[in-house]
């Protein structure tokens, strides 16, 4: 029977092949689209679960609220780690990341290379993280100070063909280590990144850093991750750990009015979960993970209904076999079961050609989600949740057109009375209005991403973010070498001014406790400060309203402050010029003057809102803003690296970017989600107009005689083709309908996130409904133009 | 009775040439016809299977058109019209009636009937009025709300008459339209036809039953695509 079976579905897929072809081809691009999907979601999900202990294993972070603000952070201080060790015996573990705050300069021999990711880690560090070492102990490796464990890979770039072990390598020409061990190269997907591990005893015997010996000290320098001894709960260590600062830090939280709660993260939360202050890098949201998801599923189910579209609408051309099929006694669920066999099959063939499709989109896939994504048969998830998904889109797709067959009666088809899928009609229409439905809200979606992701792009911010090289002081040398910089760089008319700041817009700022004027200590609220040089408003382009800014003719202008325009509205001043700030824990520190008020700009990007922020003056700070002229901007760059070369020989590279280019990185989530609606668009719509163009060519056979008998009585072609056009014209109205709301209802939602956003105009709807109505239109055209040509008489020759 | 102010002769096919492809080559359905029918005619065309004959019905009612030769309905050239053209002219002076009724099953018979006004376009009410008179004429009107499949053959052919009717067309072209028929539905039908060639419409039937064309006042049979005899019934 099977054979049968199989030579009778052979012998449909041949001898229908626009039909096949459609089928495959829909549920081709929808398995293709989940199958990408997936891989993204999967590489998403699988950050930092190589760690054998990851069930055991906690980063402690901090919440602390003051003003009625609250602030999260990342980061610990320094001492919270061994003294939680010593308070609370749930405790088997901890060991202390510090990321170097710049980068350092590794030497060895004559080779120099800059290096970012050199970590100084507690010894546990092995005994935490799953890091394999490839030679040395892990036991021992970084008990010392000055040992380093270095990956391989960097290893091989150093060292070439030497052993390591034991060699000796300079860090900025100061530190020197030994390396005790060679490490297997992280993965990628881990929410940190070493290809140096440095003990963490080196810190305090070079002086670098004094370990302190209380918690009293604040500083937030590095990470703290713990591993809990098994058989506790981390809820309950958790709610013992909210009376921790209490306990050491209760007094002065109190004169301060502030409140601090440590918390426990999961080590595989980090990457989508956590979005806090000082984070080791930007993580991922997994916010963005539902939304893909949903988009795959959406593909998948887009292309099902298809399938059953056009199974149903056809199923009258096999009515005849179902009869004679049911007179030789197979039982209706024997039927079922071929039918929905048969769409497994092609869900088969599909998945063959998603494949295919997959292996070509790949790349380019990899590069706008910045990832390395790959298919790795060999992994244990990947097959079996191919067969997986592929087996559920092909009984989901088969499912109801077996359901229909299997239902049909004997007598009825066999007598002929039962005719062309009539009784599903209503329940294609539906299908059909569901996809429109789908197809509207990914426009909508897509068009409202792309308007906002616009609207941030092209915001005015407040000041001039085109043509600013921002460039790291590396050191205090460097720092110190600054103003003779400036007058060399200066000389040249590509470079338009210069200034050094602690911080430039997009990237994180200080805040501190300085009390303004009118306020007492206890009210003192923390606010964003930066401190820079002169020329820092010049060379940004931030307008000031009143008042100047800092003046090298002015002497106290060392003890000038400049403060934005929300600034001076919070502290309630009409004229600011002249107030007073005072350091709060520094009273012997002078009282600095407000000499400016800078027009409200926009420091952070547009996911936050602008707060006050003052500017203090300090030609300190290790981040220099350069502006260059906007006619000679490559020649500008190349002065400044020639310039850098020559003033700092130690540190010959000169590590820069463009303003603009990382501001505009800050909306990378927002452009890697555009980028998937518009490709779940396209495609959406793609499998979307294949089931039309398929229920289109249907339709103009089984209207065939309809058409010649209107044409007959006198029906033109354009009569025709508008009654074509008719049907499917009122469907997509009907999705119309149903869609705007939904979409107005979840783009709102995803709107509401950003401060500053665009409002959703009844241009887009408008917009969505015409393209909508464009491509059906256009879809539908071919069979109904080709319908309305047809001779008439030929039309009702064919009885 | 409908008056003519025109010239009596109302089609004029001249050396008219249709065939087929077929494989590498063309099969002749008709090879070189030539006839004049005037107004107020009611001529049968007969012939065996494969003759022509419906092949000439369709050029006649500008559903085809001919290979080679000259067509002309009401003096006007229909041979060389565009589709559109052809439509006009088929909603305007051309009623159908065909052996299958061709009638729209999702429609009931007051819209079937009413089909050729819509595409002219005609003010709804007055499109309504007119198919219940042209249905009235064939006894048919209380069978207006009525889909096809709840009518019987007879009931289905009066109602496709009607619509042939209703856009008071110069000519009615019916391919064998009895032939769905029992013979003594086929008889009324017939009857039908009879009155209204009798009220002046000119009348042009396909059949191959000898009793069905006895009833016209003109003979044309054709074998192998070219005109046997073309006589009038006495």
């Amino acid at each position: 029977m099977y054979r049968n079976c199989l030579a009778v579905f052979l012998r449909n897929l041949l001898r229908q092949r626009g039909y096949s072809a459609i089928n495959v081809l829909g549920l081709a691009i929808g398995l293709a689209s989940c199958i990408l999907i997936l891989l993204y979601v999967q590489d998403e999900l699988s950050y930092d679960q190589h760690h054998e202990n990851k069930d055991r294993i906690y980063r402690i972070v901090v919440s602390d609220t003051a003003e009625g603000r609250t602030d999260e952070w990342a980061r610990t201080p320094s001492a919270w780690g061994p003294v939680l060790m010593e308070e609370y015996p749930e405790i088997e573990l901890f060991t202390r990341w510090k990321p170097p705050n710049t980068s350092w300069l590794i030497g060895y021999g004559e080779k120099r290379y800059e290096e970012k990711h050199f970590i100084f880690a507690d010894s546990t560090v092995f005994d935490i993280f799953t890091i394999p070492l490839v030679q040395g102990n892990p036991e021992t490796a970084l008990t010392k100070p000055h040992t380093v464990v270095v990956s391989e890979t960097m290893a091989t770039m150093i060292f070439g063909n030497e052993n390591p072990m034991g060699k000796v390598i300079s860090v900025d020409e100061i530190y020197m280590f030994t390396v005790t061990g060679i490490m297997r190269g992280m993965p990628k997907n881990s929410h940190f990144h070493a290809d140096f591990l440095a003990s963490f005893s080196t810190l305090a015997a070079s002086g670098l850093y004094d370990e302190p010996t209380t918690i009293q000290n604040s500083d937030r320098t590095l990470y703290t991750y713990l591993m809990i001894k098994e058989g506790y709960a981390p809820e309950d260590l958790e709610d013992k750990l909210s009376q921790f600062p209490v306990r050491h830090l209760g007094e002065r939280l109190e004169t301060l009015g502030m409140e601090i709660i440590p918390y426990l993260q999961p080590l595989t939360d980090i990457h989508l979960h956590s979005n806090l202050k000082l984070e080791i890098k930007a993580n991922s949201n997994i916010q963005y993970v539902y939304i893909f998801t949903s988009v795959a599923v959406f593909m998948l189910l887009i292309a099902c209904v298809n399938f059953m579209n056009l199974s149903t609408a056809r199923s009258a051309g096999r009515a005849r076999e179902v009869g004679i099929r049911k007179v030789l006694g197979v039982r209706r669920v024997q039927l079922a079961v071929q039918f929905i066999g048969e769409s497994v099959i092609y869900s088969f063939i599909a998945l063959a050609v998603a494949l295919v499709l997959v292996h070509l989109i790949l790349p380019e896939f990899s590069r706008f989600s910045g990832k390395e994504l790959e298919m790795d048969y060999d992994s244990t998830w990947l097959m079996p949740a191919l067969l997986a998904i592929t087996l559920c889109t092909g009984i989901v797709a088969g499912g109801y057109p077996a359901f229909v067959l299997s239902s049909f009666r004997p007598v009825a088809v066999l007598s002929g009375v039962l005719k062309a899928g009539v009784p599903q009609s209503h329940f294609r229409k539906a299908l059909i209005t569901f996809q429109f439905v789908a197809s509207i809200i990914m426009i909508v979606g897509t068009v409202v991403i792309l308007a906002q992701l616009e609207y941030m792009r092209n915001k005015k911010l407040g000041f001039d973010k085109e043509h600013v090289v921002v460039v790291r002081l590396p050191d205090n040398e460097a720092v110190q070498g600054y103003p003779a910089f400036k007058d060399k760089v200066l000389q040249y008319p590509e470079v338009v001014n210069l200034s050094t700041t602690t911080s430039v817009p997009g990237r994180l700022t200080a805040t501190s406790f300085i009390q303004p004027e009118g306020y007492i200590v206890e009210d003192t609220p923390l606010i964003p400060t930066i401190w820079t040089g002169f020329d820092f408003v010049e060379t940004m382009g931030i307008d000031i309203t009143s008042g100047r800014s800092f003046s090298r003719e002015v002497a106290s202008d060392d003890y000038s402050v400049l403060v934005n325009e929300t600034a001076a509205r919070t502290f309630g001043w009409e004229d600011p010029i002249g107030k007073e700030f005072k350091y709060t824990h520094t009273p012997d520190y002078p009282p600095m003057h407000v000499v400016g008020v800078m027009a409200d700009f926009h420091y952070h990007s547009l996911h936050q809102r602008i707060e006050p922020l003052l500017i203090l003056f300090w030609e300190g700070g290790n981040t220099m803003v350069v502006r260059l002229s906007s006619q000679s901007l490559a020649r500008g760059l190349e002065i400044l690296q020639d310039q850098w070369r020559e003033s700092y020989p130690n540190h010959p590279a000169m590590e820069s970017y463009f303003l603009d280019q990382d501001l505009e990185r800050k909306y990378a989530a927002e452009q890697r989600l555009g980028s998937v609606f518009i490709a779940g668009t396209v495609l959406s719509i793609l499998i979307a107009c294949l089931g039309l163009l398929g229920l289109a060519s249907y339709m103009a056979e089984q209207r065939i005689r309809e058409i010649g008998v209107r044409k007959a009585v006198g029906a033109t072609i354009s009569n025709v083709i508008l009654l074509f056009s008719k049907d499917f014209t009122r469907l997509i109205l009907i999705a119309f309908v149903l869609g705007v709301p939904i979409s107005y209802y979840i783009m709102q939602g995803w709107l509401g996130d950003f401060p500053y956003r665009i409002e959703m105009s009844w241009g887009v709807f408008i917009f969505t409904g015409l393209a909508a109505l464009l491509i059906t239109w256009l879809t539908v055209g071919y069979h109904a133009l080709k319908a309305a040509t047809t001779n008439p008489a030929d039309a009702l020759r064919s009885e | 009775m409908r008056h003519s102010i025109h010239s009596p002769s109302l089609i004029s096919i001249e050396d008219l040439h249709k065939s087929f492809p077929m494989g590498d080559g063309r099969i002749p359905a008709l090879r070189g016809v030539s006839a004049t029918i005037n107004r107020g005619d009611y001529v049968a065309v007969m012939g065996r299977s494969g003759s022509g004959k419906s092949t000439l019905m369709n050029i006649l009612g500008c559903l085809d058109t001919p290979t080679a030769g000259r067509y002309a309905l009401d003096g006007r050239s229909v041979g060389d019209l565009t589709d559109d053209e052809q439509a006009f002219i088929r909603n305007r002076m051309i009623g159908f009636v065909f052996q299958a009724f061709n009638l729209l099953p999702r429609m009931d018979a007051l819209h079937n009937v009413e089909l050729p006004l819509l595409y002219r376009g005609m003010d709804s009410r007055e499109r309504r009025w007119r198919s219940m008179e042209a249905m009235e004429a064939v006894g048919v009107s209380d069978r207006a709300r009525h889909r096809p499949n709840e009518m019987s053959g007879g009931q289905r052919q009066r109602v496709a008459i009607a619509r042939a009717l209703v856009g008071e067309p110069s000519i009615i072209l019916a391919d064998e339209p009895t032939g769905n028929l029992d013979s003594g539905t086929g008889e009324e039908i017939m009857a039908i036809f009879d009155r209204l060639n009798q009220e002046g419409h000119t009348i042009v039937l396909v059949t191959h039953e000898a009793h069905v064309a006895r009833h016209c006042r003109r003979i044309i049979r054709l074998r192998d695509g070219v005109i046997e005899e073309d006589r009038p019934i006495v």
